[in-house]
């Protein structure tokens, strides 16, 4: 900081904060708050049609004709189209080829898509919807995977309802229960959550004179849509160009849907030779995306008296929806994690996941965590309960630490910061002095805390590895500026200013000169799906990777003209320093000009190594875990069963913290989504029908409903991220829920196994206790 | 939504003309915050809307006689905010400061929120309980009509295709009187009423007076609950009495299941909101 010279503090300190592990101001964050960014729905070009989709009002049906000849004579209507003109493969499924783009003999859930218009407005577009006659015969469906599993259903699919099985076995848990003093079973029931982002999937599509695409779109994964707009088009990889967008959120939910919708807008700009947007209104949104998988989990535990839990056996049931769309791999994690951050001797886990008539379900932040670690974190609460034991002793007796083997046989050498949340978490929350409070602050109104812990593989594990690599394309410009190039998206989560922060740390500059250009796939080559928590960790690795090449080149010239060795060359605040010698960077860069020096460069970053048996569910399933444990306290109704969640203090390992500000906006953003999880939201389709087709219905928490957040940072570095860091995204949503069941536990005595813990489902086990202790004591 | 004929008079009078011409197929356009909707999700297709947002001798809220008056185009936020509802009827403050979020509070209207006759409307049961009557106008003339009798089912006023509302108004409070709204939603702000409770009476040495409780969200239009107002009246304020009212008052509803709530939930919900309005005045009262 001395080398600031004459500089005054405050600058210093400004200055300083862009480096890694300062806080720094988010580099996208201007031009939100001033509503200058631009969304795709600010972008208008003229001459653009407007597409909109005919969706399926059955559940399941055979489509018996479809005629469009109405719609089609309707002045402005371009084009209307069906399954029949597509010039490609009919096939968007991302995973498995089961998903028709346009539906064609039959419609599966309510979201299908049977027709395509294109119009100059939006309601000559609305209106031709209403005049495509589509000729349906109502077939049973399938609502329920309980159901679906049954011999006589209805199939989805010819193939059968059942899609994947996947499985864990290690020790003997029958051996294991043998030797367990106390053995727990419950059931723990898990409901849909929609992403609510605050922008709706949208897209404007161009067409080029040479029959290529152009796409703009409000996503997170443009490879994906880039393949799926080629495979339906027929085109070549190279004759689609992807462009990310500004884009109002995304949370997993624009992980593969707006494939789907860009290959609508694509289509029918094809067909029409015309630029065509397609945006989603909410309603739309809502029926048309994928949700978080419900699930039901029957968890039995094992446990000595002392509490330590010797097995687990698990059977998750997962209800799919109408398409696979990433569920497999969704349902991996879920296996993966289903014990918890536990070392657990014997353990039996068997996952099914199942198809149904019912809205897809598919990629949500924490992607199949959330589910299984409200069961995991109940019943280990459950195991304390009737062993007397506090919850966190428990959760230490068993937690992971280095050298703990996990659920898959996985040996830990690295980076647990497992045991450093719980009990930083503990200390600032003041546990003790909470737990043992008086709960009743009123004749009606009871408060109580808990706690909830959880780990999370970053990254997408051995079920991924092929699509685990990314790239990154890094130049310096004659001025000294720089512009990067990355495969991973920037959809609030603040990916771009952690990479300007390794940029500006690695180079010495500050964050002013860095610009990360959107996401585009010319320009960058595939980098896989922005998932996972994987962007720090990959696009951050990949940017050091050309910044290593840039920076050999750098030194060498630094070093020729300092007249030192090239290893001894530094860069920092601006300088290029040298032992006692320096020169500015700015004349470094002209330096490198003359002498017509390539300062640009391509960086490759690949994961470690993963595996997973599918025979034993054994394996090194992720390269390195995050950790995280999160306490809740609450007030409730009891009158009413409102539950009021007051604080939460969120402590999450998440390795080197790049950017400490951006972590804890992660961290809040995760608890408010988790509290939302735990009592408010429930995406509910009842016989295949929504019952929640608007923001009026699905309730998410207002900030009038959310709590304090105390956010604590620990960092275990992982030896393979860029600095040490791991990533955040998906952590804080995953042990909110159960924290929160916890502390409702704690403050009435009362244990609800089922998400959301509406105020009703609440009240109604309030009466239940009360009537069964004969009398109500609360008044 | 469907192209439709706009118009924004400058008078009532004008306005009154209007909606004797338009017939069935006018819809008179205020806040907006209900009628939009309609039009835009659910189908509505006036042949005529008629936007009355610049009558400005519709808006405000001030003293006439023994009546405080409401312009029909005041705002919720208005009326939240007015020291002079405050004072009269704070029930009427509490329900409209719980409509909605603050842009929907700046846009809507009480005039609009009678006329929409919502069971959960959040101004109407403080409305009922402070005995509050609309000014229904046509080209015929005028007349007062109490809140209560205007309410005939979901979306279903007594007030003619050729009607205006043009004025709000309830009496002064009386000495000794007081009112309050509670609302139960599933989140703290922008939330439909689960269920909702008014209640206004008059403390007379130590006993209650000129009851009156109207519940919300719990039939088909926001009803009252007499036999409640009966056991109440004449009676000193006490655990038991709470507990001999919280006990009848579902008897008083008629409610449905939907994905708010269930019947059954909703008579929790009128108990439990009833009981705390009578525990808050009993410890007051008490408090002296």
């Amino acid at each position: 900081m001395s080398l600031m010279g004459a500089s005054s503090g405050r600058q210093v300190e400004t200055f300083r904060s862009a480096l890694v592990g300062q806080p720094a101001r988010r580099v996208d964050g201007r031009a939100k708050v001033t509503g200058r960014a631009k969304y795709v729905a600010d972008v208008g070009i003229e001459g653009m049609l407007y597409g909109k989709m005919l969706l399926s009002p059955h559940p399941h049906a055979l489509i018996k004709g479809i005629n469009t000849s109405q719609a089609e004579e309707l002045p402005g209507v371009w084009a209307v189209l069906t399954a029949r003109r597509i010039p490609g493969e009919n096939q968007i499924g991302v995973v498995l080829p089961e998903q028709p783009l346009l539906a064609r003999e039959k419609v599966r859930h309510v979201g299908d898509c049977v027709a395509l218009v294109a119009a100059s407005s939006e309601p000559t577009a609305e209106k031709a919807l209403d005049l495509i006659q589509v000729d349906y015969e109502p077939l049973p469906g399938v609502y329920a995977p309980q159901e679906a599993l049954q011999e006589d259903s209805p199939l989805v699919h010819r193939k059968g309802n059942l899609l994947t099985h996947l499985k864990i076995r290690k020790g003997d848990v029958e051996a294991g229960f043998g030797e367990s003093e106390i053995v727990l079973e419950r059931i723990y029931q898990t409901q849909r959550q929609e992403h609510v982002y605050l922008e709706t999937i949208g897209t404007l599509v161009t067409p080029q004179e040479d029959g290529s695409m152009n796409i703009l779109a409000s996503i997170q994964c443009p490879f994906y849509v880039q393949k799926g707009v080629a495979r339906v088009l027929g085109l070549p990889l190279s004759k689609v160009r992807v462009i990310q967008a500004t884009t109002g959120g995304a949370f997993g939910g624009k992980e593969d849907v707006p494939s789907e919708i860009c290959a609508f807008a694509s289509l029918l700009a094809h067909k029409t030779n015309r630029p065509v947007c397609m945006i989603l209104s909410r309603e739309e949104d809502l029926r048309r995306s994928s949700k978080r998988h419900p699930m039901t989990i029957t968890y039995k535990m094992g446990a000595t008296g002392e509490g330590k839990i010797l097995c687990a056996q698990i059977r998750v049931l997962a209800d799919i929806g109408a398409y696979a769309s990433i569920s497999p791999v969704v349902l991996y994690r879920s296996t993966v994690h289903a014990t918890g951050p536990y070392e657990i001797p014997h353990v039996r886990v068997d996952t099914y996941g199942v198809y149904t008539n019912n809205v897809p379900n598919g990629a949500f932040r924490g992607f199949g965590t959330p589910q299984v670690t409200f069961a995991h974190e109940s019943m280990v609460d459950e195991l304390a309960a009737k062993l007397d034991m506090d919850p966190i002793q428990i959760r230490l007796r068993n937690g992971l630490k280095l050298g703990s083997q996990t659920a898959t046989g996985q040996v830990l050498e690295e980076s647990v910061g497992y045991e450093e949340t719980v009990l930083k978490g503990m200390k600032a929350c003041r546990w003790e002095l909470k737990r043992a409070a008086n709960r009743r602050v009123s004749p009606s109104r009871r408060r109580g805390i808990g706690v909830s812990t959880m780990f999370y593989g970053v990254s997408l594990g051995a079920k991924g590895w092929f699509l685990d690599g990314s790239a990154a394309s890094v130049q310096v410009h004659q001025d000294g500026s720089v512009s990067v190039a990355i495969g991973g998206t920037e959809m609030g989560q603040g990916a771009q200013t952690v990479i300007a922060q390794m940029v500006a740390e690695s180079l010495g500059l500050p964050l002013e000169r860095i610009k990360i250009l959107p996401t585009d796939t010319g320009m960058v080559p595939d980098s896989g799906p922005t998932v996972a928590s994987r962007t720090t960790v990959f696009s951050g690795n990949a940017t050091l990777d050309a910044l290593q090449q840039i920076k050999k080149k750098l030194k060498e010239l630094a070093a020729e003209i300092l007249a030192i060795s090239p290893e001894k060359v530094t860069f920092r605040d601006e300088q290029v320093l040298g032992g006692e010698k320096k020169l500015s960077f700015d004349q470094l860069i002209q330096a490198c000009y003359q002498r017509n020096v390539n300062l640009a460069a391509d960086g490759w970053f690949v994961s470690p190594p993963c595996s997973f048996d599918e025979q034993t569910g054994q394996g090194n399933a992720y390269y390195v875990y995050g950790y995280g444990t999160q306490f809740a306290e609450v007030e409730v109704d009891l009158d009413t069963g409102q539950v009021q969640v007051l604080r939460v203090t969120a402590a999450h390992d998440v390795g080197k913290a790049i950017n400490p500000q951006g972590v804890s906006g992660q961290v809040e953003g995760g608890v408010v989504q988790g509290v939302g999880y735990a009592l408010l939201e429930d995406f509910i389709i009842e016989n295949g029908k929504i019952q929640t087709p608007n923001l009026a219905t699905y309730t998410i928490p207002t900030s009038l409903d959310i709590p304090q957040v105390e956010v604590i940072i620990v960092e275990a570095v992982s030896k393979d991220g860029p600095f040490g860091a791991k990533g955040v995204g998906e952590q804080p949503i995953i042990p909110t829920a159960a924290a929160v069941a916890n502390a409702i536990y704690h403050a009435t005595g009362i244990r609800v196994r089922r998400l959301p813990i509406g105020p009703e489902i609440l009240r109604r086990a309030i009466l239940k206790k009360e009537t069964g202790n004969m009398r109500g004591d609360h008044r | 939504m469907d192209v439709f004929r706009y118009l924004a008079p400058e008078s009532v009078e004008e306005t009154l003309q209007l909606l004797d011409e338009g017939a069935g197929g006018v819809k008179v356009l205020a806040g907006g915050t209900d009628l939009l909707v309609q039009m835009k999700e659910r189908g509505l297709r006036p042949g005529l809307v008629l936007d009355v947002a610049g009558l400005h001798e519709l808006r405000g809220i001030r003293m006439e006689g023994k009546y405080v008056w409401i312009g029909p185009l005041t705002t919720h936020w208005d009326l939240a905010h007015s020291a002079l509802i405050r004072e009269h009827g704070l029930a009427l403050a509490q329900g409209a400061s719980k409509v909605g979020s603050p842009q929907i509070r700046h846009r809507g209207t009480i005039g609009g929120n009678i006329a929409n006759a919502s069971p959960a409307a959040d101004t109407v049961p403080p409305l009922v309980v402070l005995e509050a009557e609309v000014e229904l106008r046509s080209l015929n003339g005028s007349h007062w009509l109490p809140v209560e009798s205007l309410m005939e089912g979901p979306s279903r006023t007594a007030l003619r295709p050729k009607e205006l509302i043009t004025g709000v108004r309830f009496p002064h409070r009386a000495p000794g009187s007081r009112s309050q709204y509670e609302k139960f939603g599933s989140r703290q702000a922008l939330s439909i009423a689960v269920a909702s409770v008014a209640v206004a009476a008059v403390q007379e040495k130590g006993r209650f007076a000129r009851v009156r409780i109207a519940l919300g969200s719990v039939s088909p239009t926001v009803v009252r609950a007499t036999r409640v107002e009966e056991i109440l009246t004449g009676e000193a304020l006490g655990e038991d009495l709470i507990a001999q009212a919280t006990a009848s008052v579902a008897q008083q509803c008629r409610p449905i299941d939907d994905v708010r709530g269930s019947a059954w939930y909703r008579c929790q919900l009128v108990e439990a909101l009833l009981a705390r309005i009578l525990l808050c005045w009993g410890e007051e009262w008490m408090a002296g």
